[in-house]
């Protein structure tokens, strides 16, 4: 009896333990679509307000890199510098030879276009997602998993891989209306930034 | 002509008629009204516009509408009056060329109004919030309105017809009024106005 005391115990302590990584807040900070030539099309963060620490916050504003370039811009530029390095990962990963191919073969739709993981900065990692039209769709995302996780960290990212799906088609209906311009043109529109907002929130809500 | 045969007329005419993928069709209207922003250089002309291609459109519907209902042997009764000119319109017309329902409100002796919750032409459409142009003048569906002057004008109705609500403009449904103007006589068009 005193054995299995012994083991009951051991194992109340290593759930109460794992509760608090068990609802991890992994939530997407930004949100990043770039057209085919680098240039950016979309760009929005997603500020968390609750659950930061105070020296964070100081750290930020002195540098001012929390606050947005100008007052109408959606994305510090702390997330704009974050998204930019990535980019240049993304074109190592992706771009032409001697591009390492990122594709495992045998594989179409969404699981095609996924390049998973692209760079990890500070308490963030930035993932990366690229249309068939060279179209790339990426997110930052906190990371609060531990890398010997990895059953977690393998179910976290198909759920960011199925969001950048969803952002992707939205994207697309974007693209369908006649008065919009594709290429090189920042996105406008209320559709679509309502509709990535919401697909936003509900993925950090479900945390 | 009772309210229910129309309706029935309608579905089954639409089961008839070849299909067209609708997202194409919404994709050839949208670059159409796109083309005619760059020709024109006020949205009251491209309204205009898009009335005068109504028309040519809503002239070869009649007739095909027509044609198809005695091919399916229905029987398309004479209206004697706008109400059953509205109800063959909304419920076999539309029903029949678009697939989409369209309801009648505020019928008088001499115009009725269409409402239609679903616009197959402005399939993922939103306007755009630019301040070069007046956008809240675009009506972006006045195809509609064209094709059914060009129709009733077939059948000796003169009417005038306009966009009230535009769910592209920010309403919950899209309306059209339809307000007859003249009843034409001979049916003769203006060709034949010096004999």
């Amino acid at each position: 009896t005193a054995k299995t005391y012994g083991a009951c115990a051991s194992f109340s302590i290593s759930l109460v333990a794992n509760s608090s990584i068990d609802s991890p807040t992994m939530s997407v900070l930004s949100l990043a679509v770039v057209g085919k030539n680098n240039e950016p099309v979309f760009l929005k963060e997603f500020p968390k307000t609750e659950g930061r620490y105070v020296d964070d916050f100081a750290e930020e504003e002195l540098f001012g890199l929390s606050f947005a370039i100008r007052s109408n811009e959606p994305c510090s530029v702390k997330h704009q510098f974050i998204l930019q390095a990535a980019l240049d990962r993304f074109e190592q990963v992706a771009g032409p030879p001697p591009g390492v191919g990122w594709r495992t073969p045998d594989v179409s739709g969404v699981d095609a276009m996924w390049v998973g993981m692209l760079l990890p900065v500070e308490e963030m990692r930035v993932y990366g997602y690229m249309s068939t039209t060279k179209i790339k769709f990426l997110a930052v995302v906190e990371d609060v998993i531990p890398p010997d996780q990895t059953a977690q960290n393998r179910k976290k990212e198909s759920e960011i891989k199925n969001l950048l799906a969803q952002i992707h088609r939205l994207y697309v209906e974007y693209t369908l209306n006649p008065f919009n311009q594709i290429g090189d043109h920042k996105i406008v529109s209320k559709v679509f930034d309502v509709g990535v907002t919401n697909s936003v929130t509900e993925y950090n809500g479900k945390r | 002509m009772s309210k229910s045969t129309a309706a029935t007329n309608g579905m089954a005419l639409w089961q008839k008629m070849p299909k067209a993928n609708a997202e194409l069709f919404a994709l050839t209207y949208g670059t159409l009204v796109t083309e005619l922003l760059r020709d024109y250089e006020t949205i009251a002309e491209i309204n205009e516009q898009l009335d005068k291609m109504g028309y040519s459109i809503g002239v070869r519907c009649v007739d095909e509408f027509l044609a198809k209902a005695d091919q399916a042997n229905m029987l398309i009764a004479k209206c004697n009056n706008l109400a059953e000119t509205a109800e063959v319109v909304a419920k076999t017309g539309f029903r029949m060329f678009l697939g989409i329902a369209v309801e009648i409100h505020a019928t008088s002796e001499s115009s009725f109004s269409l409402m239609m919750y679903e616009n197959p032409l402005a399939l993922f459409v939103e306007l755009p919030d630019t301040q070069d142009k007046n956008w809240k003048d675009l009506k972006y569906s006045n195809l509609y309105c064209g094709i059914l002057r060009g129709a009733l004008e077939q059948v000796n109705l003169r009417v005038e017809c306009k966009f009230v609500r535009d769910t592209l403009q920010g309403d919950d449904v899209n309306e059209i009024r339809v307000e007859l103007k003249e009843v034409l006589q001979e049916g003769a068009g203006d060709d034949y106005q010096e004999e």
